[in-house]
């Protein structure tokens, strides 16, 4: 019989982790890299089970996207290139008192511009104005090279100097076109045709300034009520700009890190970044519209909502297609009586019913405000048939809303701009289209 | 048993672990904090609660002066008549509502005679003096007789061209559809388009005495929100530290110090980014909104882009009106030395140049009778200068017997 174990003074057990914990170390070093992996890879097969596999690259891309857009509202075609500071200095948005707002770059171009048009040349000139919204800001821009080498094969163009002048501008939709017209002519500028492309700023703009309570005639109310609010300068409306620089900076600060990071490479990491930079972009987003709405609270009611017009506002995407299509016929009437072509063109947008066979990569960069895809999907049918109109009255309009019709591959950089490609192909289009107009 | 084996009583333990440690940490925080007092009376700068809670106070009173200043209520925008418009510069309040009934109204009765006159000052004092004249002018020809006429008066004082090219496109686009539009002006044009030029504003601006006190109302950009949002920050962070000052820590030198640092450098970042926020707010790039395109310099070229304009723009309004079947009529002022004596003000050279404009806008006025405009020269309706009533009638006359021409 052996001897009973000896207890210590206080009674205790004796302590006997000193002998486990190398075991227990050894388990965590096991178990949860194990338990790692098994999770990526279970992740990793549940999603292409259900045919939806993961990709890192989207990931990126959707990482990048969320980034650029936290940049910029309206996104570049090249969405890689890095920020830069003094062009989104030039893109600040400034109060004018014919169109609304433009960009203070634009100001500085207006006046290249006159001094272009002042200078004679010993080449023949011909100086293409093209007015919309940013898809024809880009357009001008990202098009010239296509517009340029089409109509330059035309015999009518042998040794012509093209000139693409772009006046389109993010978020301008009718009758801002109309104004910025007639304010050019008013100045003297005269081109030597006149190409308008617009249609989605109409539709999708003019549905959420009616959520806001404002007309659709007036410019679209993030724009405009920026510059005319007079509450930018209250606690409550600081308050929210800090929250909105806030979750900006946060957002700028986590796409960066996780892109740096390699967090793609992850099933579980890269879907927890996209989900949590998308979160942030959210609330970004609500932010500023709640931004909007405080300014609002202080400025005029006439000032922010335009007129008060019995039947409007309860119809905003009707009014819209309407004042976009008189609009068009007061740039024509102008353009006509100057003997300036005019081509009225509607634009594609990748959320109109059978505009293009929706690519994957499309359907994550698309993501769309329900203000926006109500008033395209209700808007753009309307267009289309006030486009006819249009037409049947002389006016020289073309449906591009379907140019991308059988086009798999991606085009679109988002619900409504699209790349390079786009612009080519469109470009295509509207340089054979303008050839008919022409003298 | 030794000692050292001695069981601890359950009082010793919970006696050290919540009486001596803690006052032995608290004893050698005082020891600190007496070393750190002595040591600042041995270099000369004592450090005193009473200084150091003053100093705090006067951080806090400029903080808050300066919320106060900040959040001050914003000047009542009801007792504001004007205020700012898209596509017409700015309008007056009476005005923007004038302008929605004018709409409703000409959407709503096609069976009624709507007629819209724009235009400066005299077009205003045309609609006061000629209403009834007009109406029945216009109500004389056949096609409109037993019609009610309706005249809207979208004129404004201050406005010019293109200012009214504006107005009669947005009403259209709206889907207004008035019978005749007739548009009163010159003089605006020449003085209004003279004056801004003269104060660095290209004449096709609106009025720069107006657009400026609209424009100039702090900058709201997205640099000059990130500076606000900065001193919004910066002085949050000063608030806070403060009460946390003020709950105490003020009596604690060696934290105070520091605390004391750290708020003076939040006031000087606040200062620098208010200073910045308001340098901005009267910045060069203000300058470009205010100016528009570069304005001429010379006086015959103000006068002749103060001219060309108003003939661009009355060109387009004729355009617009015309693609519309709406009757359009084109009525030069009368003033300067072409219009009443009385009214050259202002001494010879103002009166010299409105002469000159006005001898400018009616050989423009021919060129565009050549291209089909109706234009109509309220000077030329006399050979005597006339009162204002009596010019009114006879401009109310000659528009209805022009257009019954048409």
């Amino acid at each position: 019989m052996s001897a009973p174990e000896e207890l210590p003074p206080h009674g205790r057990a004796p302590d006997r982790s000193g002998r486990r914990w190398p075991k227990l170390v050894l388990l965590q070093l096991v178990v949860w890299p194990l338990a790692i992996v098994l999770g990526e890879l279970g992740l990793r097969g549940v999603r292409a089970v259900f045919g939806d596999g993961y990709s890192a690259d989207a990931v990126r891309t959707a990482l990048g996207d969320l980034q650029a857009r936290n940049r910029e509202f309206t996104p570049k075609t090249g969405g890689d290139l890095p920020w830069n500071p003094a062009e989104s200095e030039r893109a600040e948005r400034v109060a004018h008192p014919y169109v609304g707002y433009e960009a203070l770059g634009g100001l500085e171009v207006l006046e290249d511009q006159r001094a272009d048009f002042r200078t004679t040349s010993t080449h023949r000139e011909f100086r293409l104005a093209i007015f919309g919204g940013s898809v024809a800001e880009i357009f001008a821009q990202s098009g010239e090279a296509t517009l340029r080498r089409v109509l330059g094969a035309d015999p009518r163009f042998r040794g012509v100097d093209v000139r693409i002048l772009g006046f389109g501008r993010g978020g301008y939709r009718q009758p801002q076109h109309q104004a910025f017209l007639a304010y050019l002519f008013a100045l003297g500028l005269e081109p030597d045709a006149v190409l308008c492309l617009d249609g989605f700023n109409e539709v999708a703009l003019g549905r959420q300034n009616a959520r806001f309570g404002t007309h659709a005639s007036f410019p679209s109310i993030p724009h405009w009520s920026q510059l005319v609010a007079r509450g930018a300068e209250q606690p409550e409306a600081i308050a929210i700009a800090a929250r909105i620089r806030g979750t900006q900076a946060e957002l700028e600060e986590f796409t960066t890190w996780a892109l740096d990071r390699e967090l793609a490479r992850s099933a579980w990491l890269g879907e927890w970044a996209v989900r949590r930079a998308a979160a942030l972009r959210r609330e970004t987003l609500e932010a500023s519209d709640a931004y909007t709405q405080v300014l609002r609270a202080n400025e005029s009611r006439l000032a922010l909502g335009g007129p008060m017009i019995r039947g409007d506002l309860e119809l905003p995407v009707q009014t819209s297609v309407a004042i976009w299509k008189e609009a068009s016929r007061n740039m024509r009437a102008m353009c006509t009586a100057r003997h300036v072509p005019y081509l009225h063109v509607l634009q594609p947008t990748l959320h109109d019913d059978g505009a293009k066979p929706i690519h994957p990569e499309e359907v994550e960069k698309g993501a769309i405000d329900t203000d926006w895809l109500e008033g395209v999907r209700t808007g753009y049918p309307l267009l289309r048939a006030a486009g006819a109109e249009l037409e049947q009255e002389g006016e020289r309009f073309v449906d591009a809303s379907r140019i991308f019709a059988n086009v798999a591959e991606p085009l679109y950089l988002d619900s409504c701009h699209f790349g390079q490609r786009g612009n080519e192909l469109l470009a295509e289009e509207i340089a054979a289209r303008l050839l008919e107009v022409l003298p | 048993m030794s000692a050292e084996h001695a069981p601890i009583s359950r009082g010793r333990r919970w006696f050290e672990r919540w009486v001596f440690w803690p006052l032995a940490l608290l004893l050698v925080a005082l020891a600190l904090e007496l070393g750190f007092r002595a040591q600042r009376i041995v270099a000369g700068r004592p450090y005193l609660d009473a200084k150091a809670a003053w100093r705090v106070d006067q951080l806090a009173d400029e903080n808050e002066k300066l919320s106060t200043s900040r959040t001050a209520p914003a000047a009542d925008s009801s007792s504001d008549s004007m205020f700012a418009h898209p596509y017409l510069g700015f309008v007056r309040r009476d005005f923007a509502r004038g302008l929605t009934r004018a709409i409703e109204a000409m959407r709503a009765r096609p069976d009624v005679v709507h007629v819209v006159v724009v235009g400066g000052q005299a077009a205003h004092a045309f609609v006061t003096s000629a209403t009834e004249a007009l109406s029945t002018e216009l109500a004389r020809r056949a096609d409109r007789q037993g019609r009610r006429v309706v005249i809207w008066n979208l004129a404004d004082a201050q406005y010019k061209a293109p200012q009214q090219l504006e107005l009669v496109s947005y009403l259209t686009a709206l889907g207004a559809r008035p019978d005749v539009v007739i548009d009163i002006s010159g003089r605006n044009e020449i003085q209004i388009g003279g004056a801004n030029a003269l104060m660095d504003t290209h004449p096709v601006y609106p009025a720069r005495t107006n657009w400026e006190a609209l424009v100039r109302r702090g900058a709201v950009d997205r640099t000059s929100l990130d500076l606000l949002v900065e001193v919004w920050n910066t002085s949050s962070e000063i608030e806070s530290l403060v009460a946390r000052m003020r709950s105490g820590w003020v009596h604690c030198g060696l934290w105070a110090e520091g605390a004391i640092e750290r708020l003076e450098k939040l006031a000087l970042d606040r200062d620098l980014a208010l200073a910045s926020f308001q340098r901005r707010a009267e910045a060069s790039q203000r300058q470009i909104v205010l100016r528009g395109p570069t304005p001429p310099s010379e006086t015959q070229t103000i006068t002749n882009v103060c001219v060309s304009v108003w003939y661009q723009a009355t060109f387009d309004l004729s355009s617009v009106c015309a693609a519309r079947d709406i009757e359009f009529v084109s009525v030069i002022e009368p003033f300067g030395a072409g219009g009443r004596r009385d009214e050259a003000s202002n001494g010879r050279r103002s009166e010299a140049k409105l002469t000159t404009g006005r001898r400018g806008l009616v050989q423009a006025a021919t060129q565009l009778t050549k291209r089909g405009v109706t234009c109509i020269d309220a000077a030329a309706l006399a050979p005597e200068p006339l009162s204002p009533r009596d010019t009114a009638l006879a401009v109310a006359t000659e528009i209805g017997r022009v257009l019954r021409k048409d």
